[in-house]
C-alpha cells in the first residue's frame, strides 16, 4: 500500500488517468494540427467539440443508429469547420497573428448562443449505445464497456492520421508546410487549399470527440467550454503543432488530475494549470514542440 | 497626427465628466469607468508592446481582493486601502511577468492565462475563509476621507462615489498619456514593430517589456480596487478568465491602435451589454458577432475607424 | 440630481413596450383563466405601476431553473394584473439577468434600485447573487423576497428587517435530508462536496448532524470543482472507502454528469446514492436510466399534486402555459411572490412596516402545504421530500422520473436558532 491506497486501487487510477487522458487527446490534436499548420489559435475548437455532440443526438434521433453518427458527425463538423475557415479565417491571413485567434474567440459566443437558441439551454441525454453497455471486469476494476471502445477508437484515429501525415503525399505537404510554409509555395503548392483542408480535418476531429464524449457526459451547450481550457492546456505542454506531444500531454495530463484527485483532491482543477506553468517554464515550447514541427 | 486626434485624451475626460448625465444610471457609468480604465491599462500591454496577455484579469482581481481584503481585516482608510491593492497588482506582475515574459507569442498568452486561473483558484479554494469562496468578499467598508477639514463618505450618494472615481481616472489617463507618449512609450512601440530590431539599437528589451507589465498591471490593479470599493464586495468573477477575456474583447472593440479607443471600446461594449440583455438572454451572441465583425471588417476598432475616416477626411481639404 | 433619458428615449420606451406586452399577455392570459378583464381596461389610461424588480440568474449554468423562477413569478403578476391589479394598480414585472455572477448582480441591483425605482424586489438563483441584491435593497428599504438557497438571508450580517426567505437554507436542507438518512439508508457516509459556498454550508450542516449523532460514521470527503465534466477519477477513492451511503452536492450539469458516470461506473450497485439537491430539468439531462434508483432531496417535485391540494392548480397552471411542469425553483417562484404580493394586498399599501408585519408570524399554503415565517428571522419554514429514481420500465408518464419515498415535516428545530444567527430575543 501506498498512502493508505491499495495497489490495485492504484493501478484502477492510472488507467482511469489514461482514458480520461484520450478523451482531451482527440480534441487537442486538432487544435495541434490547426496551429501548427496555419498558426491559428482556434478558440472555438470547445464549440466544434460540442456541435458534433449535437449532430450525434441529431444523427441518433433521425436513424437511431450509433455507427451512422460516427461516420456521420466528423463530415458534418469538417463541413462546418470549412465553411469557417473560408468566409472567417481566410480573409484574415496575412494579417496580426492574435487576428484568427480574436475571431474564433468571438465565434465561440456565437456557435454556443446558436446552440442554446435552437435546441434549448438544458442538455440531452446520450444513451449509451446498447452494443457497448455494460461494465467489463479488468480484474483490478469494473471499467464500462464504453470507455473501452473509446480507449480503442482514440487509438484508432489517431494511427490512422499518423498513417495519412507520415505516409501520404498530402500528409506530406502538411508536414512540409508546417516546417516552411515559404518553401512549400516556393514549389508550387496552393497551400490556402491545404489550410482549408487542415481546418476541416481539425475541426473533424473535435466534432467526433464529441459525439463519442456525449456518452460518458450528456450534450449540453457549455460542454465544449468546460473542455476547451483543459484541451489549451494540453496543446501548449505538448508542443503546439506537434502531433506526438498532443498525444503524449494529453494522457500525461490525463494520469496527473486522476492522482491529485486521489490524493489531493482540492488542487484536482489547479494541478493542470501549474502543471503547464511549471513545463513551460523548463521547456520553452512545450515538451515536444520546436517552432512549427509536426512529428 | 492632426490636433483634435492628439488631444483626444482630454475629449475623453470631458466626456466622462458629464457620463452621468448621458446615461440612463450612475451605475453603467460607474461601470464603464472602471472598464474603460481596465482597458487601457490592458492595453499598454497589448496595443502598444504587442503582448497579448489573457491573464490580465488576475491584476484586476489582484487590486479587487488587495483592497477589499485590507479594507475588511485590517480596516485601513480608504486611499491607503486602494493603494494596497494597486501595490498587491504590481507585485504580482513582478513575480508573474518575470515567468510569463520569458515566452512570447501564443505561449506568453497561456502563461498569462495559466497564472491568472491560479490566482482564481486561490482565492476559490485556498484563502476561502478570508476571501469567501465564491460568495465573494462581502462588506467590504467604505471609510469616510477627509478634505479640508471637511469629511464624508465616497459612497454618498451614487454620483458622488462616480466623481471620486472620475478624479482617479482622469488622472490615470493623464499618466497614461504622458508614459505613452514619451521615449519609453517609443521603446514600447518599437518592440512591438521588430524586437530584434529594438534590440540591436541597444535596448534591454525584456526589462522593457517588464516594466510595460508592470505598468499594465498598475492602472488594472487601480480599477479593480475601485471596484471593490463601489460594490463594496471583491467579486470571485473578476479573477475568471472570462474577465481577461472582457478585457480583449473591449479593447480590440474601441480600436488596440489608438490610445482613448479601449475606453471607447469599453463603453460600447458594457452598453451594448446592458441594452441587449434587457431583451433577450441571448446578448452573448450579439456581443460575439458584433466582435467578430469587427475583427473581420473594422480592425482599427470603432475609434481607430473613426480616426481613419477623419485623417482622410482632413486630407481631402 | 437630473437623470436625463438615454437619447433615444429608452427607458420610457421600455415601459410603453412592456405595458403593450403585459397587455397582450392579459389577454391570452384571461383567455386561457377565462376570466374576462384585460380587454376592460384601458391600458392608455394605466395607472402608475407598482414596480417589481426581479433579479434572476438568466444566463449561466443554473439558466433554466432561473427562467422558471421568472415565469412562476410572472404567472402570479399576471394573476393579479387580470383582476385588476395590486392595490388598483397595475404590476410591472422589471426583469434583469444577473448572469450568476456577483458584481453583475450588484449593478443589476444599482439599475433596479436607482433607476428603475422598484417598490419590491424578489430573486435570484445563486447565493452570491441574492446576497448582493439584498445589500442595495437593504440600503432603501425595500421588502426583498429571497427564492433560493442561502445560508446568509435569514442571517447577521446580511438579514435586513425587510428581507424575507422563501427558499430553503442549505443547513436545514442538510439537517432535513441527515434525519432521513440516517433511519432509511445507512450510517456509514461518504461526501462528494463542490467547490462552492452552497458546497460548504451542506457539508458544515452535515458535520454539525454528525457531531450530535455519534453512531453515524464519516468516511471521508473528495473535493470536486464545479463544471468539471470528469469525475471517474473520484470512484477509486470513494469505492475504497467502502461507504452505505454516498452524499454529494451535485447540482445542475454537476449533477448530470455524476449520475450518468456513476451508473457507467456500477457504484450505484456498491452504494446507495443521495444527490442533496434535485430538480426537475437536471433528471430530465440526466435520463431515466442514470436517475434509477438514484436518492435526492428537494423542497417541492410537481407529482405531489397527486396528495397536496394546493400543488394541483400550480403544477396544472404552470403546464398549460409553458408545456411542462415547474421545477422546484419555479415553486420558490411562484410561492415567493404570492408572498411578497398577497402581504402588500393585505396591508393595503406598499409601507414596508406594513408588509413585514402581514408575514412575520403568518402561516400559509400556496402551492406545497404548510408553511410559516418564522419572526426573528423572516425564514420560510416548510416540508421537505426525500426522493426516488424510478427505473425506467416504472416511469410510465413523461416526467414522471421520481417516487416520493418520504418527507421531513417543517421543524424549527432543523434551522439554526435565531440566537446561533445573531438576532436576540
Amino acid at each position: 500500500m501506498i498512502g493508505g491506497i491499495s495497489y490495485a486501487s492504484l493501478i484502477t487510477q492510472l488507467f482511469m488517468g489514461l482514458q480520461i487522458g484520450l478523451v482531451y487527446v482527440l480534441l487537442a490534436v486538432g487544435l495541434s494540427l490547426i496551429f501548427g499548420l496555419m498558426t491559428v489559435v482556434n478558440f472555438a475548437h470547445g464549440s466544434f467539440f460540442m456541435f458534433g455532440a449535437y449532430m450525434g443526438l441529431f444523427m441518433m434521433g433521425l436513424t437511431g443508429n450509433f455507427w451512422a453518427s460516427l461516420v456521420f458527425v466528423p463530415l458534418a463538423t469538417g463541413l462546418l469547420g470549412l465553411v469557417v475557415e473560408k468566409f472567417t479565417v481566410r480573409p484574415l491571413y496575412g494579417r496580426d497573428l492574435n487576428d484568427p485567434l480574436l475571431l474564433t474567440f468571438g465565434l465561440q459566443f456565437v456557435m454556443v448562443e446558436s446552440v442554446r437558441l435552437i435546441w434549448g439551454t438544458t442538455g440531452f441525454p446520450f444513451d449509451t449505445p446498447s452494443a457497448l453497455t455494460g461494465p467489463v471486469n479488468l480484474g483490478f476494476a469494473l471499467f464500462p464497456l464504453y470507455r473501452i471502445f473509446v480507449i480503442v477508437i482514440t487509438v484508432l484515429i489517431i494511427f490512422l492520421l499518423w498513417v495519412f501525415l507520415e505516409k501520404t503525399s498530402l500528409g506530406l505537404i502538411i508536414r512540409g508546410g508546417t516546417r516552411d510554409s515559404l518553401m512549400v509555395r516556393v514549389l508550387g503548392i496552393d497551400l490556402s487549399k491545404i489550410w482549408f483542408l487542415v481546418f476541416g480535418i481539425g475541426t473533424g476531429l473535435a466534432g467526433i470527440a464529441g459525439v463519442l464524449a456525449a456518452p460518458m457526459r450528456g450534450v449540453h451547450p457549455d460542454m465544449g467550454i468546460d473542455m476547451l481550457i483543459q484541451a489549451f492546456v494540453v496543446v501548449v505542454v505538448g508542443g503546439m503543432g506537434s502531433l506526438k506531444g498532443a498525444v503524449i500531454a494529453g494522457i500525461l495530463i490525463g494520469v496527473v488530475v486522476s492522482f491529485t484527485t486521489l490524493f489531493y483532491p482540492m488542487m484536482g482543477e489547479v494541478i493542470i494549470f501549474i502543471s503547464m506553468a511549471v513545463v513551460l517554464l523548463v521547456r520553452p515550447s512545450g515538451l515536444f514542440g520546436e517552432e512549427g514541427l509536426l512529428e | 497626427m492632426s490636433f483634435l486626434s492628439a488631444r483626444s485624451y482630454l475629449g475623453l475626460i470631458l466626456v466622462l465628466a458629464v457620463l452621468p448625465f448621458i446615461l440612463p444610471y450612475e451605475a453603467i457609468a460607474t461601470q464603464i469607468l472602471i472598464f474603460g480604465l481596465f482597458a487601457m491599462g490592458y492595453n499598454i500591454l497589448l496595443g502598444y508592446t504587442g503582448l497579448l496577455s489573457f491573464g490580465h484579469a488576475a491584476f484586476f482581481g489582484l487590486g479587487t481582493y488587495g483592497a477589499g481584503l485590507s479594507l475588511v481585516y485590517l480596516k485601513v482608510g480608504l486611499f491607503t486601502g486602494i493603494l494596497i491593492g494597486v501595490s498587491a497588482a504590481v507585485l504580482g506582475a513582478m513575480g508573474v511577468g518575470l515567468l510569463c515574459l520569458k515566452r512570447k507569442g501564443i505561449y506568453f498568452a497561456m502563461l498569462t492565462l495559466a497564472f491568472g486561473q491560479l490566482f482564481y483558484f486561490l482565492a476559490l479554494v485556498v484563502f476561502d475563509n478570508y476571501t469567501g469562496g465564491d460568495n465573494g468578499l462581502r462588506g467590504v467598508p467604505v471609510p469616510p476621507i477627509s478634505v479640508g477639514g471637511y469629511e464624508f463618505s465616497v459612497i454618498k450618494s451614487p454620483l458622488s462615489f462616480y466623481y471620486f472615481a472620475f478624479i482617479f481616472c482622469a488622472l490615470s489617463i493623464l499618466i497614461m498619456h504622458r508614459i505613452l507618449h514619451s521615449p519609453f512609450g517609443a521603446v514600447l512601440q518599437s518592440i512591438r514593430e521588430n524586437e530584434k530590431r529594438s534590440q540591436s539599437c541597444g535596448y534591454n528589451t525584456n526589462r522593457v517589456k517588464w516594466v510595460a507589465f508592470l505598468f499594465s498591471a498598475f492602472f488594472s490593479g487601480l480599477a479593480g480596487s475601485l471596484h471593490a470599493v463601489y460594490y463594496q464586495l471583491a467579486a470571485l468573477n473578476t479573477l475568471y478568465w472570462t474577465n481577461s477575456g472582457a478585457a480583449v474583447m473591449m479593447t480590440i472593440l474601441g480600436g488596440m491602435g489608438t490610445f482613448i479607443g479601449p475606453f471607447v471600446g469599453a463603453g460600447v461594449f458594457l452598453l451594448i451589454e446592458d441594452v441587449i440583455s434587457v431583451y433577450t438572454t441571448s446578448w452573448q451572441l450579439f456581443v460575439g458577432a458584433i466582435f467578430m465583425l469587427f475583427v473581420l471588417f473594422f480592425p482599427l476598432g470603432i475609434w481607430g475607424t473613426l480616426q481613419e475616416k477623419f485623417r482622410l477626411w482632413r486630407l481631402k481639404e | 440630481m437630473s437623470n436625463k433619458e438615454f437619447k433615444k428615449g429608452e427607458g420610457r420606451m421600455s415601459r410603453r413596450t412592456f405595458l403593450k406586452g403585459a397587455a397582450a399577455l392579459g389577454g391570452a392570459a384571461s383567455a386561457l383563466t377565462g376570466i374576462p378583464g384585460i380587454s376592460r381596461i384601458s391600458w392608455a389610461q394605466a395607472k402608475k405601476p407598482i414596480k417589481l424588480g426581479g433579479l434572476y440568474d438568466l444566463t449561466g449554468p443554473f439558466a433554466t431553473e432561473s427562467e422558471d423562477q421568472r415565469k412562476a413569478t410572472q404567472m402570479v403578476v399576471d394573476e393579479y394584473n387580470n383582476k385588476g391589479g395590486l392595490l388598483g394598480r397595475p404590476i410591472e414585472h422589471i426583469v434583469r439577468d444577473s448572469k450568476l455572477k456577483t458584481d453583475e448582480a450588484a449593478l443589476k441591483a444599482k439599475e433596479l434600485v436607482e433607476k428603475e425605482k422598484v417598490d419590491l424586489a424578489i430573486g435570484t438563483l445563486g447565493a452570491h447573487t441574492v446576497v448582493a441584491y439584498n445589500i442595495e435593497c437593504k440600503k432603501h428599504n425595500i421588502p426583498l423576497m429571497g427564492i433560493c438557497q442561502t445560508d446568509d438571508l435569514n442571517k447577521m450580517p446580511d438579514w435586513g428587517p425587510y428581507t424575507f426567505h422563501e427558499g430553503f437554507t442549505p443547513y436545514m436542507t442538510s439537517q432535513a435530508e441527515a434525519r432521513w438518512i440516517a433511519k432509511n439508508l445507512g450510517t456509514k457516509w461518504y461526501f462528494l462536496i463542490g467547490q462552492w459556498a452552497f458546497g460548504q454550508q451542506i457539508y458544515n450542516s452535515y458535520l454539525q448532524f454528525l457531531a450530535k449523532n455519534p453512531g453515524i460514521t464519516n468516511l471521508g470527503k473528495s473535493d470536486y470543482p464545479l463544471g468539471g465534466t470528469e469525475y471517474s477519477m473520484h470512484f477509486t477513492k470513494i469505492i475504497d472507502a467502502k461507504p452505505e451511503v454516498l452524499i454529494t452536492t451535485g447540482f445542475g450539469k454537476d449533477h448530470t454528469n455524476q449520475a450518468k458516470q456513476m451508473t457507467d461506473f456500477g457504484l450505484k450497485s456498491k452504494m446507495k446514492i443521495f444527490f442533496v439537491l434535485t430538480d426537475l430539468m437536471m433528471a430530465k439531462e440526466a435520463g431515466q436510466a442514470s436517475m434509477a434508483g438514484m436518492y435526492a432531496g428537494t423542497h417541492f417535485y410537481w407529482e405531489l399534486q397527486d396528495t397536496i391540494p394546493t400543488a394541483k392548480p400550480f403544477v396544472q397552471a404552470f403546464w398549460k402555459r409553458w408545456g411542462r411542469p415547474p421545477t422546484g425553483y419555479g415553486g420558490y417562484g411562484y410561492g415567493g411572490a404570492k408572498e411578497l404580493l398577497g402581504a402588500v394586498e393585505r396591508a393595503g399599501a406598499l409601507d414596508p412596516e406594513k408588509v413585514r408585519k402581514q408575514l412575520e408570524g403568518r402561516s400559509y399554503d400556496n402551492y406545497k402545504g404548510k408553511q410559516w415565517w418564522r419572526k426573528c428571522d423572516h425564514q420560510s419554514m416548510q416540508d421537505f421530500y426525500v426522493l426516488k429514481g424510478r427505473e425506467p420500465k416504472d416511469a410510465k408518464k413523461e416526467w414522471a422520473f421520481f417516487d416520493v419515498l418520504g418527507k421531513t415535516d417543517a421543524d424549527e428545530s432543523l434551522e439554526r436558532t435565531c440566537a446561533e444567527l445573531g438576532f436576540k430575543g
